[in-house]
């Protein structure tokens, strides 16, 4: 995919965006739960993803919603997952804790995947047919990370980056990529494949918003 | 504090996590479990990772501590991903109303010809859909009767299903596409014949009352039992029967033989209205399935299925069909055999009518020729 043509569809989607942020109030303090991704089994050979809440100590086990490839919002109040949609094909979805009903976040043709959130709450790097995209839930810009098929995104705790995995040669590696666009660069060259990085945190909480769900919103990537 | 990519690393020696520093662009392992260890997700604090553990075929979740290396397994069964929720000090409470199995009530009504399936759900509220399907067992495994799709309403949804009459029934309702309740299956086993208490299989009931002779001819004296799990009303059936057999057009008309319903003393057959399982025990070992009807020595074995639904293949009315059931069973309990059709003239009962016609035409009454041709009657 051209990057000059996915930043005019991404334009595209931009405009759809104007829905300014809001900071709410905390919601009331509690421990922290564990968000679990279980097979469930329907019968006749038909499965499905569904999403499961836990206590830390993974007691008071209660399923949610279906889902998959699920992503805690920075300050855990909301979660991005990826569910099949209208159009039959895997979109991200995000729902608040609070019990909202999810919204759809894509309704492109190809199939959107593995949502992680901004450190600041308000952007989501997915995984579409031509790589990463990053979308906005702000109501501001787009930005592409350079990142052709890269899969497993995770944003750096300052969110200036992107470490994601892509294939070289027989194995998978590491590779960070600016979200400025300013480049991509592969960051481990050795025998192991890698999947599935995750950037440790910095412990700054300061500059997380609270999420609050935006109705009317619909991105098509 | 931020320096660090965990993630999962297979080499020849398995799949374990890794940390990959940054800066000094060092891969050390974190884990080596032995298993596979996949998806590592950090706690707010970064000191531990929560991660999918397999082994095999199954699958549980554990968290370690980075520094340490000490891991704690989680008694959470079979997961694919695990993720602590990111806050260090306070989260935000996922207290929400989540309907739980036990939230879910399912009542089932029966009439002769449906299963009616009624859900309920507690804070379900209006919306997503719940798919809900019904089997049967039959010859011990469960077989599909059906599955049909109800909207969600005020936590309500409802199916309804050509009722089965074999054995066991089973409903199970799934919500696939339900958002934000319960996203799970349950299942509900109940029993689909209207059974009174203490009936058991085979707990046939003898509908009392004699009946004065049909007419003049040899005589020809019968019984009706009605399997008490059937739940049919034995005189009902009785009734039914009997307006068959005492019918002119019947085998008994026209003077060839004198039919007489008794409840005592020695009878040529006995008609019995049965649940398949009984009746492939009754027929054995004629290879009824469950699904035919039979004539086997000295009882007339009707299949309670064929009886409330007929065979729709070859028979519209059901009114009919019933005739050729009673006449056709009878037949044989009047020492006739199975008969292939005629060129021209009255078709045979005694040709088989069940499920295909076998290019033949209809008849629910025994042919003229056939009833001469009956052992003993008068002709």
């Amino acid at each position: 995919m051209h990057r000059a043509a996915l930043a005019a569809l991404v334009a595209v989607a931009s405009s759809l965006l104007h829905a300014p942020p809001v900071a709410l109030s905390r919601p009331a303090s509690g421990d922290p739960n564990l968000l679990l991704q279980r097979t469930a089994d329907l019968g006749g050979g038909d499965t499905k993803d569904v999403l499961w809440l836990a206590a830390t100590d993974g007691s008071a086990l209660r399923p949610w919603i279906p889902g998959a490839s699920p992503a805690w919002s920075p300050a855990g109040d909301a979660v991005a997952f990826s569910a099949p949609g209208v159009k039959g094909v895997e979109d991200v979805f995000v729902l608040p804790i609070e019990g909202e009903r999810p919204f759809n976040l894509t309704s492109s043709p190809g199939a959107e995947t593995s949502p992680s959130w901004s450190p600041d709450g308000q952007d989501l790097a997915v995984v579409t047919a031509v790589g990463i995209s990053i979308l906005d839930l702000a109501g501001g810009s787009e930005t592409l990370a350079d990142a052709e098929g890269g899969a497993g995104p995770s944003w750096s705790p300052d969110g200036a980056e992107i470490a994601y995995v892509r294939a070289v040669g027989a194995t998978r590696q590491l590779h960070v990529a600016a979200i400025d666009g300013s480049g991509s660069r592969q960051i481990t060259s050795d025998a192991i494949d890698h999947s599935s990085p995750a950037w440790s945190p910095d412990g700054d909480a300061d500059r997380v918003q609270w999420y609050r769900p935006q109705r009317n919103r619909s991105l098509s990537l | 504090m931020g320096t660090r990519i965990a993630f999962s690393g297979t080499d020849p020696s398995g799949t374990d996590l890794y940390l990959f520093n940054i800066a000094s662009g060092e891969t050390t392992r974190v884990t080596s479990m032995g298993g596979t260890e996949l998806s590592p997700r950090w706690t707010a604090d970064g000191t531990r990772l929560y991660f999918v553990h397999r082994d095999g075929s199954t699958g549980g979740a554990a968290s370690v501590e980075v520094a340490s290396g000490a891991i704690t397994t989680l008694d959470v069964g079979d997961v694919d991903a695990v993720l602590p929720q990111p806050c260090a000090d306070a989260c935000p409470s996922t207290s929400f109303d989540v309907a739980r199995p036990s939230d879910l009530r399912v009542r089932i009504d029966k009439t002769r010809r449906t299963l009616r399936v009624l859900g309920d759900i507690d804070g379900a509220g209006t919306g997503g859909s719940a798919l809900i399907k019904v089997e049967h067992r039959n010859e011990g495994s469960f077989e599909p009767v059906g599955r049909a799709w109800s909207e969600i309403s005020d936590g309500r949804f409802a199916g309804t299903f050509a009722r089965p009459f074999s054995g066991v029934c089973k409903v199970t309702v799934v919500f696939p596409g339900a958002m934000g309740f319960l996203p799970e299956r349950a299942a509900r086993t109940f029993d689909c014949y209207y059974s009174p208490p203490g009936a058991h299989p085979g707990d046939l009931e003898l509908v009392t009352g004699t009946s004065p002779v049909s007419g003049p001819g040899p005589l020809r004296r019968f019984k009706i039992r009605v399997e008490r799990r059937t739940r049919f009303d034995p005189q009902e059936f009785a009734d039914e029967v009997e307006d068959i057999l005492y019918d002119p057009r019947g085998w008994g008309g026209n003077g060839h033989l004198g039919m007489k319903k008794v409840d005592s003393g020695r009878a040529a057959f006995t008609i019995i209205l049965a649940t398949p399982d009984t009746v492939d025990r009754l027929c054995a070992p004629a290879p009824t399935r469950g699904k035919s009807s039979c004539f086997n020595v000295t009882v007339a074995v009707i299949n309670l299925d064929r009886w409330v639904h007929g065979s729709p293949e070859t028979y519209k009315s059901l009114r009919k069909y019933r005739r050729y059931l009673i006449n056709h069973e009878v037949g044989h309990g009047l020492d006739h055999g199975h008969r292939y059709c005629i060129d021209g003239g009255p078709q045979p009962v005694m040709m088989q009518q069940t499920g295909s016609l076998q290019g033949c035409g209809r008849a629910w009454w025994p042919a003229e020729w056939e009833r001469d041709l009956t052992p003993g009657a008068r002709v």
